[in-house]
């Protein structure tokens, strides 16, 4: 087949390199000697999917082992779709070139949820029936992990087992089973002993040892454990120290431009920010912090072996990393006379990071700042946790227009929990603000700001997870509110489709019944919905019809503290109790603070995992604090 | 030291787009730890400078590429260093050092060799086709570009044209600052039933009179 693809397929579609798997560090290992063969699946375009850290990682610690390889697939851009379909030719792993169907395993990472249907798309591709239950021995084991295994209920039919929490260790112990229960490489080995001994691992998850229950009006009664290796609760799986655990100094440099094209140095795992809107937040806990000696190290081992011309220092929030001054100050002098940059991914909303940002020279061709308050007044800042206020702002973005740049971007969700009119227009109100006083510091320049809208998803495992969602024509309603306000010289207005958003909240709070709703999809042909150009949502309306579940159930509904909800036997560490204590704090405008700062709020992850914070320097806390 | 660097660019290598084989060398010669001269500036990069586009899925045994070095390395060394780093379908054929003053391969490069195999007619008619097209004083084709289409004349830009036994042309095409004509174009002119079946770029010269042209190397 390898021969065939690159010779009759690859010369016909529009991107060959995406399919080649010939790129500077890909790992290509003897098929016929090697007995454990994964294939990582990203569902979404190789752009997307050759920028996510987690496949690096993985791919590098599998490939690492003698007795395994990993392999890589990604969704066919519609090109290649239509010429596998009208072929009928399966779809097919980068590195050999086979069919995804040959494979032991296939581990979907599940990044946002309106990749859902993607997932089952791949699946058909490869021409693997998409239920667990219609898979025999013939068929690889089909796993997923990635934040929204945090809740997988809806894809629960669709999957053997999930991962949860961090997967670098458990996926090769997982693996290792796989080794045990083959007889030669050749072989196919017993599903249902390969699950039995994979629920007994930390972080795996084996959803058909459960049953559901269901109330008359719909809600969850039980969730029941009905294998004796299945735990009551599945724990998450966490690295304890993050010195110690592998990370990929030999990452692929993809030939095509990729959407994160650049050395991703990971400096930390986790935040303790507590924003209440936040997941990553919640469920990357808690914070584990890399040592300088080792990110030096790793550094520099990575720029050998890629030769990126920018390292970007990855986390949920890069200028909260303890050592953050030393880690950019001996990067900055040991790669800046090469030409290679050091770079932030996200700025935090205060002075420190935009004097950070100029200190490493970074955005130097890119004239656009951009930070996030969430919140157009502090009220609803109080209430969402941000922890930033106007002043905050107004210095960070003093500090830029002084630095020399001149265009401003700024995140705000509207249909956050108790949101008003008044919220909506201190988003205005902050807009021209920092309008104003960019045209007082910004000599010579036209600055801009721009308003960037999101709508607010409530999500499991986060303080927000008992609230409804806000109504499509109340999100619609108040974005027009805020694009006529945000007119007139200067100012810039974008939005997302709120119908995503709803999707969005849909599925992330879903139980299994909606596994029905995702079939329903995919057959009437969606995927890669996380693009809107493939984003349909007539199609959806479509599918609420034809299978009788009802959408707003699952994103309208206000859920009492003592619903089972359909995630409740997943456990991240934050408790239930500290969920609902901030829910309640967050109703009443109170703060919660960063435990960096030294003051436990108990959110019951350490004792919980059995692991610590682990901060490499002294605090340095928000520069606001 | 300015260094001119001869690659092929067959087999996978055909894929890959001119901007991607631009971005594998610049970290090919980053890998091979060179010690390179960068641009003055905010941003400063690697000087690497490239002869004309090729297209996706056209193989090449003759592209080239400057590269500045900021101190003299032995020129043996600077093609055993970068080899080690280039990914398959990508090789160093050979490399010889620039003398100041010596024209940029932007100013040099007037021409290229292509050879080209082709499918869909009889070699019978596609010797008269390459006869009447030699014989013909203009060949339009259409051009599609970032602005539409446009119609080009291609026959004062076609330099020579041969047939090889039954299906393999081989030709001399404009390419530099005064017009480019790409051999799929003449391979239309020639016949709408042809089909290209697979093409390889030959060789860059400087200078093209229709008999002798003068190569890069």
């Amino acid at each position: 087949m390898q021969e065939y693809i690159r010779e009759k397929i690859l010369p016909r579609v529009e991107k060959p390199s995406r399919y080649l798997g010939t790129e500077w560090n890909s790992v290509h290992k003897d098929w016929d000697q090697t007995p454990v063969r994964m294939a990582f699946a990203f569902p979404d375009l190789y752009e997307v999917g050759m920028s996510h850290l987690g496949l690096a990682i993985l791919y590098g610690v599998v490939n690492e082992k003698e007795n395994m390889l990993m392999e890589r697939a990604f969704a066919p851009a519609p090109d290649l779709e239509a010429i596998l379909r009208s072929e009928g030719l399966p779809l097919f792993s980068l590195e050999s070139h086979r069919s995804l169907g040959e494979f032991d395993l296939i581990g979907f990472t599940l990044q946002y949820e309106l990749s859902y249907t993607t997932v089952l798309h791949m699946l058909d591709l490869a021409g693997i029936p998409l239920l667990a239950a219609e898979r025999c021995s013939d068929h690889p084991l089909v796993i997923g992990g990635g934040p929204c295994a945090c809740n997988p209920e809806p894809l629960a039919p669709f999957f053997d087992c999930f991962v949860l929490g961090d997967g670098e260790e458990v996926l090769p112990a997982l693996l290792e089973i796989v080794a045990e229960l083959k007889d030669s490489p050749a072989s196919r080995i017993d599903r249902a002993e390969f699950l039995r001994r994979a629920a007994l691992l930390p972080g795996v998850y084996v959803p058909s040892f459960y049953e559901v229950d269901y109330r008359q009006d719909g809600t969850v009664a039980e969730i029941r454990p009905i294998r004796p290796e299945a735990p009551p609760r599945v724990r998450k799986a966490v690295v304890d120290d993050l010195d110690r655990v592998y990370f990929p100094t030999q990452p692929i440099v993809p030939y095509l431009e990729v959407v994160h094209d650049r050395i991703m140095l990971e400096v930390m795992r986790g935040c303790t920010r507590g924003c209440r809107f936040c997941q990553a937040g919640a469920i990357y806990r808690p914070v584990r912090e890399r040592d300088v000696e080792v990110l030096l190290r790793q550094a520099a081992e990575l720029v050998r072996h890629t030769g990126y011309e920018e390292i970007s220092l990855t986390s949920l929030s890069t200028a909260d990393y303890s050592c953050i001054e030393a880690l950019a100050r001996s990067l900055a002098e040991a790669y800046a006379p090469g030409g290679i940059a050091v770079s932030l991914p996200s700025l935090r909303v205060d002075a420190f990071s935009v004097r950070l940002a100029q200190a490493l020279q970074q955005f130097r061709k890119k004239s656009t700042l951009t930070f996030a308050p969430e919140a157009g007044s502090q009220r609803l800042r109080d209430v969402i946790n941000k922890g930033v206020t106007a002043e905050d702002l107004l210095s960070a973005t003093g500090e830029a227009f002084a630095a020399g740049w001149h265009h401003i971007k700024l995140y705000f969700m509207i249909g956050l929990p108790t949101e008003t009119a008044e919220d909506l227009e201190g988003i205005e109100g902050l807009a021209r603000q920092v309008l104003e006083q960019g045209r007082r510091l910004s000599k010579g320049k036209r600055p801009t700001v721009t308003v960037s809208i999101s709508s607010f998803v409530p999500k499991p495992h986060t303080p927000f997870q008992w609230e409804p969602q806000a109504g499509l024509e109340e999100l619609k309603e108040k974005q027009r509110f805020l694009r006529s306000r945000l007119k007139g010289p200067g100012l810039r207005f974008s939005w997302h489709q709120p119908e995503m958003s709803f999707l969005e909240a849909v599925l992330a709070r879903g139980d299994r019944r909606l596994a029905a709703a995702l079939l329903e999809a995919w057959r009437s042909g969606a995927k890669l919905e996380g693009w809107s150009e493939h984003f349909r949502y007539e199609l959806w309306e479509k599918v609420w019809e034809d299978t009788g579940l009802d959408p707003a159930f699952y994103a309208y509904r206000r859920r009492d503290y003592d619903e089972r909800l359909p995630w409740d036997h997943l456990d991240f560490g934050v408790t239930k109790r500290f969920l609902q204590q901030e829910h309640r704090r967050a109703l009443a405008g109170e703060i919660t603070r960063d435990c960096r700062s030294g003051r436990c709020a108990a959110c019951g992850v350490c004792p919980g995992l059995n692991v610590g914070l682990q901060l490499k320097g002294e605090g340095r806390f928000a520069a606001a604090d | 030291m300015r260094l001119r660097i001869k690659f092929a660019k067959l087999g996978e290598g055909r894929f890959l787009s001119h901007l991607e084989v631009m971005r594998a060398f610049q970290r090919a010669v980053r890998r091979a730890g060179l010690p390179l001269a960068l641009s003055q500036g905010f941003n400063p990069h690697p000087r690497l400078s490239f002869g004309p586009a090729l297209a996706v899925g056209l193989e090449s045994e003759a592209e080239y590429l400057d590269l500045e070095l900021a101190e003299a390395v032995e020129v043996r060394e600077v093609g055993r260093a970068l080899s080690s780093q280039l990914p398959p379908g990508l090789e160093v054929l050979t490399l010889r050092a620039l003398s100041p003053g010596e024209p940029t391969l932007g100013e040099a490069v007037r021409c290229a060799a292509y050879r080209v195999e082709v499918e869909g007619l009889p070699p019978a008619e596609l010797r008269q086709g390459v006869d009447a097209l030699l014989a013909s004083e203009k060949a339009v084709v259409t051009r599609r570009t970032k602005d539409g289409a446009k119609e080009v004349d291609i026959r004062p830009g076609l330099y020579r044209l041969e047939v090889e036994g039954d299906a393999i042309l081989h030709m001399l095409l404009a390419c530099g600052p005064q017009g480019t004509v790409r051999p799929e174009e003449v391979v239309k002119a020639l016949d709408p039933r042809l089909n290209v079946r697979h093409a390889r770029r030959t060789g860059l010269y400087t200078g093209c009179d229709g008999k002798s042209a003068v190569p890069l190397d």
